[in-house]
């Protein structure tokens, strides 16, 4: 159960969540400790009958006035009457669950197509997702993906986007080339645009992007321009600190990579300031200010910077893992002025990313479509954790014909397989596997109080073991917390508040 | 000097208009209206501009301010806001103060040139008007303002005599299109709709849906229809409570033939298909008439609609014009507010299909499409590209874009379109209106629309 969530900021200002109303309020000192007697389930109005004083010391705050506690009851019967400390039932609202209908109407409109395009690559990087320091993926054997197999899911899905489960209208799907290095299975790359270009769909039009580390750039960048694809490039900054991201043979490929980005960059600059990225990995090599500075100072691009995976490290290798691992968040704190990262990173930075996604969720004046302005769903039913639902995002094809909602999970999480034949998807499977993960996990979430801005991945809990559990579970102590931090950020940075209105669209 | 903060609560709208300013409490309904009081403006302007979110550091010379002294006084006696003591704040607080934000905004996507985007459309439709023919014996008194009512509230038209119907294959089409959108009711009306050759087989199809259906039919023709009403209830066999939603709209005009009227509330009555009787009025006189049915016939659900002869004027200004005190007495709610900012609370998410297949967004707007040969797709993403009706607001409309009451009035009806001004209240008196001759009539006839 939830009803109002008391906080102060760093500032001491003190705040009131509502979340029948799902709006801030700042409050005065008054009306919080009001708020705060409603809280503990004493009758507030016996409580200001029963002063024997003809005025109240709060805190230190200061000392008020009957008259002005009344005033304060005032407002305080406003908000009652008004539905603001209604309480609501967070396990209702965690009872929502998948059917299989939803679930292929997810396919129908999913939004990108991932191949992993060969499980091949040139590199032997230390914190490879395919490495040493994990154990959830299947054995690297240096397959490629066949074009038979890319063409069956690609014809299935463009069945789907034609069909009347499309809720859009000339959709951009966009496919992302993966590996593995992708640029060693270029063969492969080329039949596909091909093909893609061959077809013909009214409601959907397609791009290309890949994830590449840019060892083979320079021989394939011609093929990439034409075909206009988005470019992210892995480098973790200067060649220090890419010291992790070496030859098989442990030699460094740093000058390679450089100079080979240095080549597009000269050669096509137009396409290198629009379609190129780079995203690097934070580790013990390096630093935030680092990356952020040389990617900055090359290129003229800002860096996304991500942590290594922290989810289904083999337990056998933690303690030399923990050596490599960095926090992004205790990297910054070090730093004494880090303004103009965060002012370069913009809602990227973390604690603005943290901050916008609050707004979204518990602010009430953010709504994703239209008609949650005519409408108001009193019943709504959320899915436990915040995992994306099955192939809402994206479709991920390996090499071994297995089909994921993501990359990022371990691949004994496999929903449905294609082969040289067929693709074989059995919807009320894949609805039967996740309720049954729901239901594992759902207790927990009833007792939660950030169900609604949950952002745990159900797939990093062992959710495969009888009774897992999830650490991000919040108390009500912990919400109040972390609303604390959220709102002690927008007071310190309150033109995020106009960004997110005005310049933040999902589309 | 100590920092004194003013702020304002998230629940309260201001408008600000030049000299003018209006503030509401959208909890209590309580307004506060200021003109030519340049401070308070001033005041007001900074509580607004963007990075200040509704709370702003008092200066020395605002404490001294009579005018501001009195405007904080007013807010805080309203409970639309308050002072805090900033001894014990080390940063100026923030408020996460109103505004509207949809994450897909078509209009966004269009203003950057994004011609091709990913927006689920169809959710946008959630109710379907259908005028499945034209057709029925209309030979009667006061037939005629069926020619005309439609245009200013869904109601049965009287048609050319042509016979025409809307093929049942457009009908299903329509269905199976909206079916992954977020349709949530159909109303079905004619002509006389127990006419339509399909109609035994469009009950069964409809009985299907999870979704409100809704017939739509003047009294007189549920005489001799028994059968066809009993046919309704039958289709519905199904123990799914999401499928069994019908309701029977009753439509009557003034004066009512009291034998037809009588036999069809026992036919509504014995059919026991939830009935909601409408009444349409265009004077004093038949409001008085309304009553004395309602309470006659112990009706609870029903609808008076005021329709626009053309020249009853007075009658609207009477009775449906709204005055200051009409539209605070409403009592609208935030939501209401910032969403008739952003779209048309009546009109958005509605398509009306006519009997040769032609779409509209609202039955006074221009076609969007033909469902015979246009997929839904494509009328409801060419409606969010025109913006013929869902999203027509008071934003830009004058004289309202010059009001303080802008939002907090319902959004613009077809009364408006049919009387020929975007205005219907006493606020602009003055504000220079058209002379309309025969408003009932328009340019989308129905009985004039080509197939």
């Amino acid at each position: 159960m939830k009803n109002i969530t008391l906080f102060k900021t760093k500032s001491n200002a003190m705040y009131c969540h509502s979340a029948s109303v799902n709006q801030f309020l700042l409050v005065h000192p008054a009306l919080n400790h009001l708020l705060t007697v409603h809280k503990q389930g004493i009758d507030v109005k016996e409580y200001l009958d029963n002063l024997i004083e003809d005025s109240l010391e709060i805190d230190d705050l200061g000392t008020f006035s009957k008259k002005e506690l009344d005033y304060y009851f005032e407002k305080y019967v406003l908000l009652l009457e008004s539905g603001y400390l209604d309480t609501i039932d967070t396990g209702k609202s965690v009872s929502g669950r998948l059917s299989a209908y939803t679930i292929k109407s997810n396919l129908a409109n999913t939004r990108q197509i991932t191949f992993e395009v060969t499980d091949s690559c040139n590199l032997k990087c230390e914190y490879c997702g395919y490495g040493k320091f994990y154990n959830d993926y299947d054995q690297r054997v240096g397959r490629n993906l066949s074009f038979k197999r890319a063409k069956n899911i690609l014809d299935y899905l463009l069945d789907l986007f034609n069909s009347p489960l499309n809720k859009s209208q000339g959709r951009k799907v966009h496919i992302a080339f993966y590996g593995g290095e992708p640029l060693m299975n270029v063969p492969f790359l080329e039949k596909i645009v091909d093909y893609i270009a061959s077809l013909r769909s009214q409601k959907t039009q397609f791009s290309f992007g890949m994830t590449t580390n840019a060892v083979l750039l320079g021989k394939y960048m011609d093929f990439l321009v034409k075909n206009d694809f988005d470019l992210l490039i892995s480098l973790d900054g200067n060649e220090i600190n890419n010291g992790y991201r070496v030859f098989p043979n442990g030699s460094s490929s740093f000058s390679i990579i450089y100079n080979n980005i240095k080549a597009l960059q000269e050669k096509y600059p137009d396409y290198f300031d629009k379609r190129v990225n780079f995203n690097s990995v934070l580790h013990s090599k390096n630093s935030v200010s680092e990356i952020h500075e040389f990617i900055k100072r090359e290129f003229n691009k800002i860096a996304s910077i991500s942590e290594i995976n922290t989810g289904s490290v083999d337990p056998a290798m933690k303690e030399e893992f923990k050596k490599t691992y960095r926090n992004f968040r205790e990297n910054i704190s070090q730093l004494e002025d880090y303004s103009m990262i965060e002012k370069d990173m913009l809602i990227s930075f973390p604690d603005a990313k943290d901050t916008t996604s609050t707004l979204f969720q518990y602010s009430g004046f953010i709504s994703w479509k239209y008609d949650n302005l005519l409408f108001t769903n009193e019943n709504e039913q959320f899915i436990p954790t915040g995992t994306c639902l099955p192939f809402s995002k994206k479709v991920f094809v390996m090499t071994n014909g297995k089909i994921l909602p993501c990359e990022r999970i371990g691949h004994q999480f496999d929903l449905a397989y294609v082969d040289e034949e067929k693709v074989d998807i059995d919807f009320e499977k894949i609805a039967e596997q996740y309720n049954r993960y729901y239901d594992k996990i759902g207790k927990q979430c009833s007792s939660c109080n950030i169900t609604e801005n949950c952002k745990q991945c159900l797939f990093y809990l062992d959710i495969e073991k009888e009774k897992p559990v999830c650490r991000g579970c919040m108390s009500g102590s912990e919400f109040s917390d972390y609303l604390s931090a959220r709102m002690s950020y927008l007071e310190q940075n309150p033109h995020l508040y106009d960004i997110i209105m005005k310049r933040m669209f999902v589309l | 000097m100590k920092n004194t903060y003013l702020f304002l609560e998230p629940y309260v709208h201001v408008s600000l208009k030049r000299n003018r300013a209006l503030l509401y409490n959208t909890l209590n309904g309580k307004a506060l209206e200021y003109k030519d009081k340049p401070n308070i403006i001033k005041i007001l302007k900074r509580l607004l501009a963007k990075n200040n979110l509704f709370v702003i550091k008092l200066l020395k010379r605002d404490m001294e301010n009579p005018d501001i002294l009195s405007f904080i006084n007013d807010v805080r006696v309203l409970l639309m806001g308050d002072l805090l003591d900033g001894k014990w704040l080390s940063k100026k607080p923030v408020q996460v103060s109103p505004g509207v934000k949809i994450l897909e905004e078509i209009s966004k996507a269009l203003d950057d040139d994004f011609t091709l985007v990913a927006l689920e459309l169809m959710s946008n439709i959630n109710e379907i008007y259908m005028y499945i023919n034209d057709s029925g014996d209309w030979n009667f008194n006061g037939a005629g303002i069926y020619r005309h009512a439609y245009k200013q509230f869904p109601c049965p038209v009287s048609g050319s005599g042509k016979r025409k119907e809307l093929p049942l294959e457009y009908i299903k089409k329509i269905l199976m299109e909206s079916e992954v959108g977020s349709l949530f009711k159909v109303n079905i009306l004619g002509g006389d709709i127990f006419t339509y050759s399909a109609f035994n087989e469009l009950a069964g199809i409809l009985s299907e849906k999870q979704l409100i259906k809704s017939y739509h039919v003047h009294y007189r023709f549920l005489e001799n229809n028994e059968e066809k009403l009993q046919q309704l209830k039958k289709c519905s066999l199904s123990e799914d409570e999401g499928k069994l939603k019908w309701e029977l709209n009753m439509f009557a005009d003034f004066p009512v033939h009291t034998e037809s009227f009588h036999s069809a509330m026992k036919i509504a009555g014995d059919s026991g298909i939830k009935t909601i009787v409408h009444f349409i009025i265009k004077s004093d006189e038949e409001i008085l008439l309304a009553e004395e049915l309602l309470e006659k016939y112990n009706i609870l659900d029903y609808s008076i609609h005021p329709f626009y002869t053309g020249k009853n004027l007075g009658f609207f200004e009477e009775n449906v014009f709204l005055n200051r005190h009409d539209i605070l007495a409403s009592h609208p709610s935030q939501k209401d507010i910032l969403s008739r900012g952003v779209l048309n609370q009546t009109n958005f998410g509605k398509l009306v299909v006519f009997h040769n297949g032609n779409v509209h967004a609202n039955v006074n707007a221009p076609v969007l499409g033909n469902i015979g040969k246009d997929s839904l797709h494509d009328i409801v993403f060419k409606e969010l590209r025109q913006n013929t009706s869902w999203k027509k607001t008071r934003s830009a409309l004058e004289p309202c874009r010059s009001c303080l009451l802008q939002y907090l009035c319902p959004s613009p009806s077809n009364y408006e379109s049919v009387l020929g001004r975007n205005n219907l209240c006493d606020y602009f008196p003055d504000y220079p209106q058209p002379v309309i001759e025969n408003a009932s009539a328009g340019s989308h006839s129905l009985t004039q629309a080509t197939v």
